[in-house]
């Protein structure tokens, strides 16, 4: 009878274990939220700031001990390497712990984690309608009025426009890129006697004049994996900014104008008329849609092509390829001429810290890496990876719009990009990133069908309204 | 006392007595002993600490508790190792040590569970889990002979646990779900209540009779019902409406009986069970949840309760072969459930809850009913039919039909050459062909321009049918002899291919490219498997032949897909051709253009003349497969070496206006060059891989065809091809219909090639791609749970032959 009894007892001890387990498995994400234990008898250093104050309270160490997951796409040494400089940096100020993961597959991921209800705390965004599309469904958390505030004052104003639904924001700047850059080969242009043109028809006849000498002038490839055709949608922006103005660039991103509206088509046929030259365009990858964006570094370096036209953040691609910057160095920077109508326009586009917890320390974290202490931090830590991989004074990629920034944690070329920034107008952040994530996409894939010439601009553009 | 459990159950009823009796000081031993190492090891759980240093008190007290009972358990478990009288002592004290070590292990485990230890303890605990079931279910079926009242108590228990955690909601569900933290819901105590109700319900039920157990049933049901009714969350509480309520009960409740009455069982219980059902359908199924209040809660249940204690009790007292009979059905489940556990977890549930997302909207969440279907069926780039008249004045389709005559023409041959026979239907469809190549080339010259609607397209379209139709008829009457062996059959399959090419190249997007894959990949890796097994059967060096072939099959898709890639790679044509096959194009473009193309020309020439030469020989030897290939090599070299003489550039080297231009081949992103047919070049690497599978299978079916039927053949005077064709074909066609399927079911679910080859640009988008795009680029789990319906329902009748085989062939 013994043994019958106690046939009951082990098996029974061992689901008793198993509930145990699980239950135990809850105090690490329970315990988060509950305040750290601190002594009552004294008062806290903290206890003189406002709640919301939640930078100030943390710096006083009212949060030590507690952690922050991000997430974002940033992978590179250089880059993901820089974030978690940055992010030791405010550890050791605030004694919170924050982890960065970063993932070549953000989006999906992102998508899947919030899906499962298992988002990040905090993540880096790039796409502003990605934003907006998770706060039409609930699931980011809108940034609290102090913090908005807070962050606003740094910034040009309207920054955070993008992020704005129904009043309340739910991201808020990090990183700006510049895109109207125009990079061209130095020696090219001293050896002919080449002028950066300051209008677009004087860089078609740039360009022809450049075929007649043998030259090709172009350097163009809009593969990027899952994203490709993402850089033929920043020449379309740029050229709608250009040849049109910035108030239908407005409301074609609002989708108030259609992508059939003849106005855009003419764009785009504008663009591939000139990439679809014979002799314009060197594409390493035999043709443009099938070059990668990244694969334009080498050959403007080398001389294979004059120009190519890319965001700032480019510049790190010069160092890989073994390129220097600059006046006396092997690649030239310009601003990507204007329309010839007197206007100046600067597309930007860059990411955005978005928050899933409703926490004190998220919203600490957030509010120092917008803050011009944090972005000198990062542009410091980035600067300096770089200069580690690939020379001294090497561009580090990073820029920000933050205008507290002390100039000089710049290098010279990007001082120039950052001034460009805190003064452009108009300025108007990249369109397709504006858009709802299905009509990026489709912008990107039918844009590429468009480029390829599997279709006619008409047909492409047209799939794309019919398309979200 | 041991031997007792084995003994049979029906004698089990008179010893149990007996044993309670003499077991008493025996358990009370037992109870001392355990209590007192429980107490031990609790103490000792003060004194380790534990991992979890950041557990709240109630968690903290309970990982100690439980800790200590894993400890006591485990030593009362190695102490009855030990006892086993049968057994030497060594084996004994052997056991003991083991338990012992095992118990210190699980414990030391425990109460570090950081890093590896915490994996192990978790693997440790699963397995724990799943035995401690199994043993537990079957423990407590054993009740269910041995004694009813406890049989029932112990599943009341059960019962009642559930019902308690269930009411107690989320947050008491989080407790095993890990959930809870600090918040331990305030309703916690309600579960060891309601599973003691449940036990002492269980034990009424099971242990009296008669008009006691109606009682018992129906005061105890009802009490049930109130007491859930009471704790209902208020986000759960109906509000009644009687009409509805009566209506559902009493037409459910009719229902029930009808069950009751076709499957020879009482009438009144049926119906009973029917009304609880339908009761609770009209109490929470029809009416919006939330809005009704706590009274109406405990109406609406405790009637419920009712109804199911008055089925309960309402029972014919249990004779000992009903309990056989309930407990061996409830054995059948419980051995069952795991694996339909598992396949409803893994399997079920998700296609299920993918087919419903298929219809919502994507933010709201909405009902939208095929909505996401229309949309994506309304994407050219998904779905695109225009062009169908395109496919038969297509090249495609002119090769299709000529490629049919020729081999009809060959098949009328051969069965002219063995049985001297000319099948008239073979004739006609030989006559048909020719219709079609005569339309196709009408149509393509602009003849058929000036008639109302497609006129050809549906005249050609219907001829096709019917060749289709009248040959498979012929085939099936005419298996072995039906003069498709050989190059005659060549020619068929080339015919297929091309009239599938003709197809896909004009109906566009997504589910074409798809189907073609299906079509081609399966076809091309099975065919060229088959062959190369059959080739390679018993020939020299045919393990190493094998081995090459089959390696491939170890790379992932998305290792294929990049070498490939590489493979393709395409330059600017100033620059050096890195790609394997454009450096080999342009190489030769190049010789073409060189000074030595004269010579090179000529030798290419003199080749073409002795392939020529073999191919005569050949063919009279009877060798048509060899004959006609190395016929078609022949022209093809002729034609090149010809290139090569005039000196206008060959392959990727053109020259115009005096000068050479360099053209790479485009592969992937070609639809300039090749149009729709970059997508052949997509599925080459699978093919690649696939081939080795196809292979490895065919080969071994090949082998295991037995040696004595192909000895027979041979003495019968069957060439190879002939025994090929004739016997062994006809003894592995399970086989191939195995690697068939096999391949159909992986080429329709093909994501990672074409993920890292192009991400379904220049029109090689793919359905699993698509849907990868649709839910987790887009945010649109609707449209992308669309994708995957139209994929999920497209598999399925490829699964359905499959397994129709499989229960054939087992039958």
């Amino acid at each position: 009878m013994k043994r019958t009894k106690l046939r009951f007892a082990a098996p029974l001890a061992a689901l008793g274990l198993v509930i145990a387990a699980c239950a135990g498995d809850a105090d690490e994400p329970a315990a988060t939220p509950e305040p750290a234990p601190a002594p009552t008898e004294e008062a806290n250093p903290w206890d003189d700031l406002a709640e919301d104050d939640f930078l100030g309270r943390a710096l006083a160490g009212a949060y030590e001990g507690r952690s922050v997951s991000v997430f974002g796409s940033e992978r590179s040494e250089v880059e993901a390497g820089a974030f978690n400089d940055t992010l030791a940096l405010f550890r050791e100020a605030t004694g919170i712990n924050a982890v960065y993961t970063g993932s070549a597959d953000f989006e999906p991921q992102l998508n899947v984690m919030i899906q499962g209800n298992n988002p990040p705390d905090m993540a880096l965004i790039p796409q502003p309608g990605g934003v907006r599309g998770f706060a039409q469904a609930g699931s980011i958390l809108a940034v609290p009025a102090a913090v908005v505030e807070r962050t606003n004052a740094q910034f040009p104003s309207g920054t955070n426009d993008p992020y704005v639904v129904d009043g309340e924001t739910y991201a808020l700047r990090y990183k700006t890129d510049l895109k109207s850059i125009l990079w061209f080969n130095n020696a090219i242009f001293a050896d002919n006697g080449y002028e950066i043109p300051d209008s677009w028809d004087g860089l078609k006849d740039l360009s022809a004049t450049m075929i007649a000498d043998g030259i090709t002038p172009w350097c163009v490839g809009i593969e990027s994996g899952g994203a490709t055709g993402w850089p033929f949608t920043d020449w379309m922006e740029e050229m709608v900014l250009r040849l049109v103005d910035e108030n239908v660039y407005d409301e074609w991103t609002a989708g108030d104008v259609t992508f059939s509206d003849p106005r855009i088509v003419a764009v785009a046929e504008e663009i591939l008329s000139v990439w679809n030259t014979p002799g314009m365009v060197y594409a390493s990858g035999g043709t443009i849609a099938a070059t990668p964006f990244g694969a334009n570094a080498e050959p403007l370096v080398n001389g294979d092509c004059a120009m190519h036209r890319q965001a700032q953040f480019f510049a790190s691609f010069f160092d890989t390829a073994g390129g220097t910057i600059g006046p006396d160095g092997d690649v030239g920077v310009a601003y990507f001429p204007a329309g010839g109508d007197g206007r100046s326009p600067v597309l930007t586009a860059g990411n955005s810290v978005g928050a899933f917890r409703d926490a004190p320390e998220v919203w600490a974290l957030m509010t120092w890496l917008t803050d011009s202490e944090g972005q000198e931090a990062r542009q410091r830590a980035q600067a300096a990876r770089a200069a580690a991989a690939s020379g001294e004074g090497a561009a580090s990629g990073f820029m920000s719009s933050n205008t507290n920034l002390d100039p000089s944690v710049f290098n010279p070329v990007e001082q120039t990009w950052y001034e460009t920034l805190a003064s452009a107008s108009p300025a108007r952040f990249d369109a397709s990133d504006l858009m709802v994530p299905a009509r990026n996409r489709a912008f990107w894939d039918e844009g590429t069908a468009a480029v390829n010439g599997d279709k006619s601009v008409a047909d492409a553009f047209a799939a794309i309204d019919a398309a979200s | 006392m041991a031997s007792m459990t084995s003994e049979s159950p029906m004698t089990e009823r008179p010893t149990s007595e007996r044993e309670r009796s003499v077991d008493g000081g025996g358990s009370g031993r037992t109870l001392l002993v355990s209590g007192g190492l429980f107490a031990a090891f609790l103490a000792a759980s003060f004194v380790v600490p534990t991992a979890a240093s950041e557990a709240g008190a109630v968690v903290r007290t309970l990982q100690r508790v439980l800790a200590g009972a894993i400890g006591a358990g485990g030593v009362l478990g190695a102490l009855q190792a030990y006892r086993s009288p049968t057994l030497s002592v060594t084996r004994r004290v052997a056991r003991l040590v083991l338990a012992l070590a095992g118990t210190g292990l699980v414990w030391w485990l425990y109460l570090d569970r950081d890093g590896v230890r915490g994996a192990v303890h978790s693997v440790v605990l699963a397995l724990a889990l799943s035995a401690s079931l199994f043993v537990l279910a079957n423990r407590w079926l054993d009740q269910s002979l041995r004694a009813w009242a406890r049989f029932t108590g112990i599943s009341g228990a059960v019962l009642g646990l559930l019902l308690g955690a269930i009411l107690v909601g989320n947050d008491a569900m989080g407790l095993f779900l890990g959930t809870v933290g600090s918040r331990v819901d305030r309703s916690v105590w309600l579960i060891p209540v309601v599973g003691v109700l449940g036990a002492a319900y269980g034990v009424a039920i099971g242990g009296t009779q008669g008009r006691t157990r109606l009682m018992v049933g129906v005061v105890g049901g009802t009490g049930f019902g109130a007491l859930v009714g009471a704790f209902l969350r208020t986000g759960s509480l109906p509000s009644l409406d009687p009409v509805g309520l009566v209506g559902a009960t009493a037409a459910v409740a009719a229902v029930g009986a009808l069950l009751a009455r076709l499957r020879g069982r009482d009438l009144v219980r049926g119906a009973l069970l029917g009304a609880a059902w339908g009761w609770l359908l009209g109490a929470f199924g029809l009416p919006e949840l939330g809005t009704g209040t706590v009274g109406e809660a405990i109406i609406a249940s405790s009637v419920l309760g009712g109804l199911v204690g008055l089925r309960l009790g309402l029972g014919p007292t249990l004779e000992m072969g009903d309990r056989l009979r309930i407990e061996g059905r409830i054995r059948t489940v419980i051995f069952l459930a795991p694996a339909l556990t598992f396949l409803g977890a893994a399997l079920i549930v998700p296609t299920l809850r993918t087919v419903y997302i298929s219809f919502l909207e994507r933010g709201s969440g909405d009902f939208i009913g095929l909505e996401n279907f229309a949309f994506i069926f309304g994407q050219p780039s998904f779905y695109d039919v225009s062009a169908w008249r395109g496919i038969f004045a297509s090249t495609e389709f002119l090769a299709f039909a000529f490629a049919l005559v020729a081999g009809l023409v060959m098949a009328v041959r051969q069965r002219r050459n063995i049985d001297g026979l000319v099948p008239p239907r073979l004739v006609a469809s030989a006559a048909a062909s020719a219709l079609l190549l005569a339309g196709g080339l009408a149509d393509r010259s602009g003849a058929f321009d000036g008639l109302p609607v497609a006129a050809w397209p549906i005249v050609a379209g219907l001829v096709i049918a019917v060749l289709v139709a009248v040959m498979v008829d012929y085939l099936r009457r005419n298996p072995g002899n039906s003069g498709f062996s050989g190059p005659g059959g060549g020619f068929i399959g080339v015919a297929a291919l091309m009239l599938s090419f003709a197809v896909f190249v004009q109906l566009r997007g997504t589910l074409f490219n798809n189907l073609w894959w299906v079509v081609l990949v399966t076809s091309t890796a099975a065919g060229l498997g088959l062959a190369i097994a059959a080739l390679a059967d018993r020939a020299r060096a045919e393990s190493a032949a094998k081995s090459i072939i089959f390696m491939p099959m170890a790379l992932s898709f998305v290792g294929a897909g990049i070498i490939w890639r590489f493979m393709y790679l395409a330059r600017p044509q100033q620059d050096p051709q890195t790609g394997v096959l454009n450096a080999i194009w342009v190489g030769i473009g190049n010789l073409a253009v060189s000074e030595r193309a004269g010579t090179a020309g000529t030798s290419i020439l003199v080749i073409a003349a002795l392939l020529a030469l073999f191919a005569v020989l050949a063919l009279r030897q009877g060798a048509l497969g060899t004959g006609w290939a190395s016929g078609f090599l022949a022209i093809g070299l002729a034609w090149l070496g010809s290139l090569f003489l005039a000196g206008e550039g060959a392959a990727g080297v053109q020259v115009v206006d005096g000068d050479p231009i360099t053209t790479a081949l485009l592969f992937i992103s070609g639809t300039q060059q090749f149009g729709a047919y970059n997508n052949v070049f997509i599925m080459i690497p699978f093919i690649w891989v696939y081939t080795g599978f196809a292979m490895v299978i065919f080969s071994a079916a090949i082998k295991g065809v037995p040696a004595d039927l192909l000895e027979a053949g041979r003495v019968d005077g069957a060439n190879e091809a002939q025994s090929f064709w004739r016997i062994v074909l006809p003894q592995i066609r399970p086989t191939i219909g195995v690697v068939i399927t096999t391949i159909i079911v992986v080429v329709m679910k093909v994501f990672d090639i074409v993920k890292v080859m192009t991400n379904g640009n220049f029109g090689t988008q793919v359905l699993a791609n698509e849907m990868w795009n649709r839910a987790f680029i887009d945010a649109n789990f609707g449209v992308g749970s669309a994708v995957a319906t139209v994929l999920f329902l497209s598999v399925l009748p490829v699964m359905y032959v499959n397994i129709r085989r499989i229960q054939k062939e087992a039958a």
